[in-house]
């Protein structure tokens, strides 16, 4: 999950990560008493904020109020920003700075990263090799104080102030560790003339897989884009609560086309997905499900993937499956089929393998049959993505006959 | 000859009296496989299949001296304890099945295991099999031998359902397997496609290897660097999937946690060039891979 610049400045505060002084407001009317110059900043969760004009500097209350209220009613890609952080303006900065702690794939440990030349963007910082210092980290000894001291100094720092630099750097470990992130990023660390230090903006990205060590701290839910999840991601997400036979609907995505997708298994997903998109096709969501889910669960899926209006076709696709039950999944499916109102006279195509696929499929063709559903079923013997062009076809041919 | 797994398997499961553990308990047996004990913490004295289950990794092994690997079957707030106790035994293979472990938990357990000199799958592996010899996990479910047929085809899976989807390809058109291990599709994991090639490369019997690629990290361009650099000699035919997850924004975690983009590494182009780039062929879509793997080994 990422978090809001505020959030992230609220877990920078209490490791002690200094910050100018700042207050979060909702509306203009709150814009009052706010010590001048100073910066409105929109929280949304989108990187290059300053050069899409979504900080502003003010000199004058006048500025402030009209700064507030522009960034209030504006929307950036589909966020609508509902809040704006007012923060002192650092006019007598020295130098810009960046520390960040993320994980490294290919050393598979976590990784320190310092540059003197912050903030601009990462990749551009990137483009000068130099310009980025890495210390991999082993998480058996975590961040030890000469180690920060150490990635510093290579980085170019010295003299009294790299000792407070290092306290940070040190702080910003326990932030990453503490609250399990999997990335925190400080850019730009701002140095101002009298030697001091303020974390200008705070990126973070929590560890979903960690929820259950985060108990004290809680964040409201939100999907990459920081959009509120749509009704049928929250519902879908719903299902997986509490329940820990498989999963289902953890992961959906809710897209603009006219093909439900109920696909199994989080690669085999994809490499539907991928052929699906290649032929044209329009998916009117992304969802998964793997590790042998109930019937119930399957059943819910079905009826919040296809509750969508205006679809033209469901695919349900999967490769062979090793563990995952397809009768029951398949009889799941059937059962949240037949609660769609009204019954869908749309192609459905199956495609799936595994554990109990005769049974199911017999069982498919019987109530295909005995309920006029216009199932097409396939076999581990068709290659899964060639069920794609099946799908699409007979998308394009159920939309004809529609006109 | 396999890698990683075969006749001599002697396998400890921990987690063994849990839903996971005891179905791959079950599944192991059934395929021959040699599954001598079980450790759940609080549940010894039990048993699971006819397996006695001890609290402790060093109970166990007092009693089954023989022990050679470790299947991981945990909840994942129990799995780097599990782990590192396996590896503090030198238990020389670990393969982990657990899915969604604190990247944290994994760092770290990764990290001891190798200064134990300890191998780790996984986690969020669905098993290592070699076909007609043995097999770690739920690879194949209860009837492995529907996908999968002993051959000369290595396999290497970020996906569990594709691995054996993959096999199941390969054994309709006549390609049998080594060895199939599903690595793990998550950000970090214990053997990457890197260090299986060198294993595949000292296997006499691996003609050829088929690798199942993802967008995210950095693992099958540093199997490319393997290859270019002449570490890993045999022909590999890879399949990378990608075009979809590349269509949503930046950050959008779908399927595995790994297949996330972040600042414009790791796509999918950036992998599949680096590949070719070393020589390997690309697979459009994974039933492409016997056409390819026939053209490759004729040549041969």
């Amino acid at each position: 999950m990422r978090l809001y610049e505020y959030e992230g400045k609220e877990l920078f505060r209490r490791e002690g990560i200094p910050l100018p002084e700042g207050r979060l407001i909702s509306s203009a009317t709150e814009a009052n008493n706010i010590g001048l110059p100073t910066v409105v900043k929109a929280q949304i969760l989108s990187g290059k904020r300053g050069k899409s004009g979504l900080i502003i500097p003010c000199k004058s209350e006048d500025e402030l109020k009209s700064a507030v209220q522009q960034l209030l009613s504006k929307e950036v890609a589909g966020q609508k920003i509902e809040k704006v952080l007012v923060e002192q303006f650092l006019f007598d900065k020295i130098g810009e700075y960046y520390l960040a702690i993320t994980y490294d794939t290919s050393t598979r440990s976590p990784v320190v990263l310092v540059s003197k030349k912050g903030g601009v963007a990462v990749e551009e910082m990137a483009r000068d090799k130099n310009a980025i210092v890495a210390l991999p980290i082993n998480p058996v000894l975590g961040l030890q104080p000469w180690m920060a001291r150490q990635v510093l100094s290579t980085a170019g720092f010295s003299g009294l102030h790299f000792l407070s630099l290092a306290k940070i750097l040190l702080s910003l470990w326990n932030v990453f560790g503490k609250y399990d992130a999997r990335l925190v990023e400080i850019n730009p660390l701002i140095e101002t003339e009298d030697e001091e230090f303020y974390a200008a903006d705070a990126k973070i990205i929590l560890d979903d897989d960690a929820d259950f060590r985060r108990k004290e701290i809680q964040f409201p839910p939100r999907d990459v884009l920081g959009r509120i999840p749509t009704k049928s991601e929250t519902l879908a997400k719903e299902i997986d609560k509490n329940d820990h036979r498989g999963s289902a609907g953890s992961a959906f995505i809710e897209l603009p086309g006219d093909i439900a997708v109920i696909a199994a298994g989080g690669g085999g997903s994809l490499v539907n997905m991928d052929a699906l998109v290649a032929l044209g096709g329009k998916p009117a969501n992304y969802t998964e499900h793997s590790g042998n889910p109930p019937r119930e669960k399957l059943k819910r899926l079905t009826e919040i993937v296809l509750s969508k209006k205006g679809l033209k076709g469901c695919w349900f696709v999967g490769a062979t499956a090793n563990f995952t039950d397809i009768y029951e999944t398949l009889s799941g499916f059937v059962e949240g089929l037949r609660a769609i109102r009204p019954k869908p006279t749309y192609p459905i195509v199956i495609r799936r393998g595994g554990p109990r696929f005769e049974e199911a499929f017999e069982m498919l063709r019987e109530v295909g049959k005995k309920e006029s559903f216009d199932f097409h079923i396939f076999g581990p013997d068709t290659p899964m993505t060639s069920t794609a062009k099946t799908m699409v076809d007979l998308v394009n041919k159920y939309t004809r006959k529609k006109r | 000859m396999s890698i990683l797994v075969d006749k001599n398997t002697k396998v400890l499961v921990q987690g063994a009296t849990g839903k996971e553990g005891q179905r791959a308990i079950k599944q192991m047996f059934s395929y021959g496989t040699d599954v001598l004990v079980g450790v759940t913490p609080g549940k010894g004295g039990q048993e699971v299949e006819g397996v006695p289950v001890f609290d402790s990794v060093e109970e166990a092994l007092n009693k089954f001296p023989t022990v050679n690997t470790s299947f991981v079957a945990v909840p994942k707030q129990a799995a780097k304890d599990a782990i590192v106790e396996s590896a503090a035994h030198k238990i020389p293979l670990i393969n982990v099945l657990t899915e969604h472990m604190p990247i944290a938990d994994t760092a770290y357990a990764l990290t001891f295991a190798n200064d134990a000199g300890v191998r780790i799958v996984g986690p969020s592996s669905i098993g290592i099999i070699s076909p007609g010899k043995a097999k770690l996990g739920s690879i194949g479910g209860e009837d492995p031998n529907f996908s999968f047929a002993a051959g000369n085809i290595g396999v290497i899976s970020k996906s569990g359902g594709m691995s054996s989807e993959i096999s199941y390809i390969l054994k309709r058109n006549g390609f049998g397997q080594s060895t199939v291990i599903g690595i793990g599709g998550d950000v970090i994991v214990g053997s990457t496609f890197a260090d299986l090639l060198l294993e595949f490369e000292k296997d006499k019997e691996t003609a050829a290897v088929v690798m199942f690629g993802e967008v995210g990290g950095t693992y099958e361009e540093e199997a490319a660097e393997i290859i270019k650099s002449k570490k890993f000699t045999k022909p590999v035919v890879a399949f990378i999937s990608g075009v979809f997850a590349e269509m949503m924004p930046t950050g959008t975690a779908l399927g595995h946690a790994g297949a996330i983009i972040e600042s414009g590494k790791g796509r999918r182009i950036d992998k599949i060039k680096a590949l070719e780039a070393a020589g390997v062929k690309i697979a459009e879509v994974p039933d492409d891979f016997p056409a390819i793997l026939r053209k490759i080994l004729k040549k041969g």
